[in-house]
């Protein structure tokens, strides 16, 4: 059965048709907010607040077709939410994020998880949007109240930036790997 | 990129299949031709590969605990609906719905009882409840206790519940058994007399005399079926633990009885490791048994003197 045709069901009260949308896409949706916060923590409860708003709000959709979209606003309004509420400077030991450097993880996927967080917050919604949620341009569009094109170059701008970021930490990976041989 | 961004710009679309039929075919052209591009193309496609590996990972181990519905969402959505014309069909629709619900359930709990509403009488730190509605939240005062989700889907069962590091929660059905659930552990209750162990540790204090139901906590190898009885079960990497303090419990998998084992008051705790296999083994007591099980047989001192669990 596809998004539509649950998201209705759900519309007419049918709760297991809310859990099923919930499963299908809550992994995407925890993914999308693990990069917008950086907090792997935070990213589930953000989540979860975020499928109860959608639970919430579900009789108001309009495009049933466009719930995945309408979900993915939802988790970045919400991210965007818990970035203003974090206290500065002060964290409660609950919220505060997990390394941004991972034992388990190879080099280049560290190197990559330092540049996701060292993006601006712009670039990192649309590699969000685009690489997790897979979004096309035109959900872009609609999401980011911009024209298709300037999604198109956004975009593009957005990949470039990470590149660089890829090819400023390769860089100094290889430069201390240099010093440590000497 | 020396072909500027004009390029760069249209072999990004390309790669989200973004481009119109004439911009792909001139990109792909122009691709064959130029080894910067391709190399940016390249380059583009490993990023994403990588950015994606990344952020699966941690959001397979994020991704993993029930959805929870906080109350207070329910609670305004239903209050929400059954108001203007559109929901009052709505509102119409959902109680011939509920109507039938009910009928089905009335039938189905003639032959699947629903669980007995419970107590969670104590809980610190993290702890989700998921469906509580078979579970009364009645936490003392003062402690210190993240606001509990409570999902609102209206399912009669399963109740789960979820306890994160550093979070324990205590919990007492109606027929006075007392459920201990141990830190980073997930449990759920299929009936007042039936749980079923994800991760982590549990342990129960069976009122005595037990009524004469079974108590079960089902793991993914076997079922530990406990007759009036103090015992803890533990999950972790080794497999599955029962520290049985006392009573008998029997170790049943696919219907075969496994082991039964009974422990006299006074007499020391029996220690049995049970691997996902199914193999049964009772181990003694030593210093080098997994903590989570040393913390199980520690913690039991409220309930059964050391020295009388251990034989010491």
């Amino acid at each position: 059965m596809d998004d539509a045709a649950l998201v209705m069901r759900a519309q007419a009260g049918d709760c297991s048709a809310f859990d099923e949308l919930a499963r299908r896409h809550r992994r995407v949706a925890t993914a999308m907010a693990i990069h917008l916060t950086g907090d792997v923590v935070g990213a589930e409860d953000v989540v979860q607040d975020s499928l109860a708003v959608a639970y919430e709000k579900l009789g108001g959709l309009r495009e049933p077709e466009r719930f995945k979209a309408w979900l993915y606003t939802i988790v970045r309004r919400m991210c965007v939410r818990e970035r203003r509420l974090r206290p500065r400077g002060q964290v409660a030991l609950d919220d505060v994020p997990e390394p941004a450097v991972s034992q388990d993880m190879s080099p280049l996927e560290n190197r990559i998880l330092t540049a996701m967080n060292d993006l601006p917050r712009s670039y990192r919604e649309l590699l969000a949007a685009r690489y997790i949620g897979e979004m096309s341009y035109q959900e872009m569009s609609r999401m980011f109240g911009v024209a298709e094109g300037a999604v198109r170059v956004r975009v593009f701008r957005a990949k470039q930036r990470l590149r660089r970021c890829l090819e400023c930490l390769e860089r100094e990976a290889s430069e201390a790997s240099r010093y440590e041989l000497r | 990129m020396s072909c500027g961004d004009t390029w760069g710009e249209r072999v990004s679309a390309l790669l989200d299949g973004e481009l119109s039929p004439d911009e792909e075919r001139d990109t792909v052209r122009h691709l064959s031709t130029c080894r910067a591009c391709s190399a940016f193309r390249d380059r583009l496609v490993g990023d994403r590969s990588a950015f994606l590996t990344v952020l699966n990972r941690a959001a397979s181990a994020a991704a993993t605990a029930p959805v929870l519905i906080p109350r207070k969402y329910a609670a305004a959505a239903s209050a929400r609906r059954g108001w203007g014309r559109r929901e009052s069909w709505y509102l119409a629709a959902g109680l011939a719905a509920g109507l039938i619900v009910g009928l089905v359930l009335a039938y189905s709990s003639r032959r699947n009882p629903p669980i007995d509403a419970g107590k969670l009488v104590a809980a610190s730190g993290e702890v989700d409840l998921v469906n509580s509605a078979a579970v009364t939240i009645s936490v003392s005062p003062g402690l210190p206790v993240r606001p509990q989700r409570v999902t609102s889907f209206g399912q009669p069962v399963p109740a789960w519940v979820r306890t994160g590091p550093g979070g324990a929660a205590v919990v007492v059905t109606a027929d006075g058994s007392r459920i201990e659930i141990a830190e980073d552990t997930q449990l759920r209750f299929d009936s007042s007399d039936h749980l079923t162990l994800d991760s982590g540790r549990v342990s129960a204090e069976l009122p005595d005399p037990r009524p004469p139901t079974e108590f079960v906590i089902s793991t993914a190898a076997c079922d530990f079926v406990a007759v009036g009885t103090v015992f803890s079960v533990i999950s972790n990497r080794q497999g599955y633990w029962l520290v049985l303090e006392r009573g008998q419990v029997l170790v049943r998998r696919n219907d075969r009885e496994l082991v039964s084992r009974q422990v006299q008051t006074g007499a020391p705790a029996a220690i049995y490791h049970v691997s996902s296999e199914g193999r049964v083994d009772e181990v003694p007591y030593s210093s080098s048994l997994p903590p989570e099980v040393l913390g199980a047989i520690e913690s039991g001192g409220e309930r059964v003197p050391a020295a009388e669990r251990l034989g010491r």
